[in-house]
């Protein structure tokens, strides 16, 4: 099962919102092995020395997605950077704001394109949810988001394409 | 703009030159020289050599206005302002050391194999060829590194530290066939000419000349000189002048003679380093005595010498490496490249080279039939006999050999700093090597290539700027193919991976050097950032990597580094990179040029600004620079070397703010990354508390 973290960063390079989750899809392999009794569903499986630095490689690649804003007109730049095997997908908003997925690709045995396609449509359907929250009078850019309704959403799409 | 700070890529240059490729200079000393040292200065455990070693480096032990003269292939003539030389005891004594190791190494290497067969745990020391020939050793032991650079932590730290560690890799005074950066050029014995006669001398020599040297070393190629110490103002010049006529006679052999004046009371002493160019094992093992010997008597790692001295030595020594060492290396060179150099480059050369590959492939394939059958006698013999052909059995190509002395040729004009020389001719020999299928040849030579077309671009003097067709030809016609075929043979086809490893760290600080060079560091960043990461891995592979590791510590430090020195911004707006302003927001312009609350005009509070560096945007990698630092930062936390600790902290303060430690257990006021479950909040947790006891047990 693969697991995820998904981080919203804001234009000063501080994280508005952030979580972790794990694939929700029984893995094929492991379906009837005793790894999938101690594993909740949907609760992210990363090492205790990987989750201590996940927010510093998201930060890491900011770096990268600064740089290849520039060479592409969509607003989802795909597979930006890996850190020892984490990879990291990205997707940068019209406000600059920019959607960092770093997930660990074992045991994910589909191919990486179907893989990067639902990425693609999680994070347009997160940006759906981050101009909601946008539109909120209540709401200023860079302020950390910490409404439950959006957390259980995106709890809800990651289940949808995970 | 000095950040992140490190080593300057330019210094590990220079001490890839001082301690890799200058020439070696074996010294023998007769005991009654020995003696007069000792006397002189009262310590009774120091040798000759131990007192000679340090000046070797002349660029630190110098004397005024010195310049080293060097004619190259060219006739073009150059003065260096120093030219380091590295003194090791004499051929014999180096060998017996590695001929100990290797064999004890080969017992050790059978036992294992009879008693514990089945065993798959690979040990770095036990190293064995496919051909079933004799093993090539490895250059040095990773386990030992690894403890040495733990030691070295506790008392260096900053840039020193990795300093340290390259040096270490680099040094080295093993004697391989393949490459001749360790063989001597010159043997020095040194006579007291009180005590020591023409006829002891003599006997030394003989002695020294009928050692059985190993098949592929010319000792004809060997300068033989002799110093003479004598005590001036017991002895007149002309005693010595008599004496020097007389070796040159009857020894046929030059020499120097050095004044050694009893110190007065007064005299003020110089502190000499004794580590200066000491390898791992070296340096092991004087820590291993040292720490023995703790209780009695503290020992330091330098000695001091009287001025007088001192400044004898440093001038007779310039001497010899002016009148007697560059000119002999520049006269075989000269030698060399007439006899076996033009005649290979030339036209029936090459016609002959290519009859000659099909005589040799037939004989090649001979040599490995005989391999696969196990008559590995038949084998040797054979390749004895034929001196020219490379031996299978024991990796090297005989003394007489056009090979090894075109590998000699070039290695010398590579010491003598003409680097373009050196790649030409590294260049020209690489495709014998590889018709004669001499692998581990093939990849000393491969890893040459590199060295020596890196050192050439950058170069002093080499103003001209690089255009990007010849970088796209250096990095994928050279350097990323030799590096990938050159790991594999020092990795798997003779399991001797530690050459490998120092390759690969050479070309790194190379590959820095040419980035600031000609500032490409935008081509070269991710091939460097691959080389350390594969660098790290082969360590990880070694040692256990669960454990917290000092390699490791140095090797994410220096992947800080190179990303922290990265930029993709062109010459021309390299000043839009101001490093005291980075990041920091920029004041609206309604608070700095307009009155607040003039009629007609709104300020907005939630407005945002851009930040000062937004014209480099994605044009550095201060970021990612940053969690390398941090990753190392890690590593030291869990050996407890708090410098080196608060010393990383400041190349990261350009994204991370490190100054507010006061306020991280604030949980209304903190910054993200001081979270306690995050990297950052723990390191600075860490500090705080180490700050806090020790003020409180101050």
């Amino acid at each position: 099962m693969s697991s995820y973290y998904l981080t919203i960063i804001g234009t000063r390079d501080n994280p508005l919102y952030e979580v972790e989750f794990s694939s929700f899809k029984p893995n094929s392999s492991s379906t009837s092995s005793s790894a999938s009794a101690s594993s909740i569903p949907g609760r992210a499986q990363f090492a205790p020395d990987v989750r201590e630095i996940l927010p510093f490689i998201a930060n890491s690649s900011l770096d990268i997605i600064d740089d290849s804003q520039w060479s592409t007109s969509n607003f989802n730049l795909g597979r930006v950077d890996s850190f020892y095997g984490l990879v990291v997908n990205a997707f940068i908003t019209q406000g600059n704001v920019k959607f960092v997925l770093c997930y660990d690709n074992v045991g994910s045995g589909t191919n990486s394109k179907y893989d990067d396609n639902l990425i693609r449509q999680f994070f347009i359907d997160v940006n759906d949810l981050y101009v909601k929250c946008l539109l909120n009078p209540f709401y200023r850019v860079n302020d950390a988001i910490v409404s439950p309704e959006f957390d259980i959403k995106v709890k809800l799409l990651a289940r949808k394409y995970f | 703009m000095d950040y992140p700070k490190g080593l300057d890529p330019y210094t590990a240059r220079q001490h890839l030159l001082h301690h890799t490729y200058s020439p070696l200079i074996s010294i023998q000393s007769s005991l009654n020289s020995d003696i007069l040292f000792q006397s002189i200065l009262n310590n009774n455990d120091i040798s000759t050599l131990q007192i000679f070693k340090p000046y070797g480096n002349n660029a630190r032990y110098s004397i005024p206005n010195q310049s080293f003269k060097i004619t190259n292939s060219q006739l073009i003539t150059k003065s260096y302002p120093s030219f380091p030389v590295r003194f090791e005891p004499s051929l014999p004594e180096l060998l017996s050391v590695y001929n100990t190791s290797s064999s004890s190494i080969s017992q050790s290497n059978s036992s294992t194999t009879t008693t514990t067969s089945t065993s798959t745990t690979t040990n770095i020391n036990n190293s064995t060829t496919p051909s079933g020939g004799q093993p090539l050793n490895q250059l040095f032991s990773i386990s030992s590194l690894e403890v040495l650079l733990k030691h070295l932590s506790l008392t260096s730290h900053d840039k020193e530290l990795y300093l340290a560690f390259y040096n270490k890799i680099i040094t080295s005074n093993k004697i391989v066939p393949f490459e001749t950066f360790n063989h001597p050029i010159a043997q020095i014995f040194i006579v007291d000419f009180e005590n020591d006669s023409i006829e002891s001398l003599r006997k030394m020599i003989v002695e020294f000349r009928n050692f059985s040297f190993p098949k592929f070393f010319q000792i004809d190629d060997l300068l033989i000189h002799t110093f003479i110490l004598y005590d001036s103002n017991k002895f007149s010049t002309n005693d010595l002048f008599n004496f020097q006529n007389q070796i040159r006679s009857t020894l046929n052999i030059n020499s120097s003679i050095i004044p050694i004046i009893q110190p007065l009371s007064n005299d003020s002493l110089v502190k000499l380093s004794i580590i200066e160019n000491s390898t791992i094992e070296e340096d092991l093992q004087r820590i291993a005595l040292q720490e023995q010997s703790s209780n009695s008597i503290p020992s330091t790692n330098y000695i001091q010498i009287p001025k007088s001295i001192d400044s004898i030595i440093r001038n007779k020594l310039f001497e010899f490496i002016n009148k007697y060492l560059i000119p002999h290396m520049q006269t075989k060179i000269r030698l060399w490249d007439d006899q076996r150099l033009q005649p290979k480059k030339s036209i029936t050369g090459r016609i002959f080279s290519v009859s000659r590959k099909l005589f040799n492939n037939n004989n090649n394939s001979n040599n490995n039939n005989n391999n696969n059958s196990d008559s590995n006698l038949n084998n040797s013999s054979n390749s004895n006999i034929n001196s020219g052909s490379f031996n299978y059995n024991e990796h090297y190509y005989h003394k007489s050999s056009s090979e090894q002395i075109i590998r000699k040729l070039a290695d010398w004009s590579l010491i003598l700093k003409d680097f373009k020389y050196a790649y030409s001719t590294y260049d020209l020999i690489k495709k014998d090597y590889t018709n004669d299928r001499a692998w581990v040849y093939v990849a000393s030579i491969q890893e040459m290539c590199i060295v020596s077309l890196l050192l050439a671009q950058t170069q002093e003097g080499n103003i001209n700027t690089i255009d990007k067709n010849t970088l796209r030809r250096i990095r994928h016609d050279i350097i990323e193919p030799y590096i990938d075929n050159l790991s594999y043979t020092f990795k798997s086809r003779l399991n001797i991976k530690t050459y490998s490893l120092r390759t690969i760290i050479i070309i790194i600080e190379l590959l820095l050097c040419i980035s600031t060079a000609f500032n490409v560091s935008w081509f070269f960043n991710d091939l460097v950032e691959r080389y350390l990461r594969k660098l790290i891995d082969e360590f990880d592979n070694h040692l256990s990597s669960s454990t917290p590791q000092a390699i490791r510590a140095v090797l994410f430090e220096r992947l800080g580094y190179t990303l922290g020195k990265c930029t993709y911004i062109s010459e021309v707006n390299l000043h839009y990179l101001n490093i005291d302003k980075f990041n920091q927001e920029k004041l609206p312009k309604s608070e700095k040029d307009e009155p607040e609350n003039e009629e007609g005009y709104y300020h907005n509070p939630y407005k945002l600004n851009p930040t000062t560096s937004t014209s480099v945007t994605g044009l550095t990698r201060f970021r990612k620079s940053s969690i390398w630092y941090l990753l190392s930062i890690k590593q030291w936390i869990d050996l407890k070397r708090i410098k080196q600790i608060q010393y990383l902290l400041g190349n990261i303060r350009l994204i991370y703010n490190i100054d507010s430690l006061d306020n991280i257990n604030n949980i209304n006021n903190i910054n993200w990354y001081d979270r306690n479950d995050l990297l950052l909040g723990f390191v600075k947790r860490y500090i705080n508390e180490y700050e806090t006891t020790t003020t409180s047990t101050a």
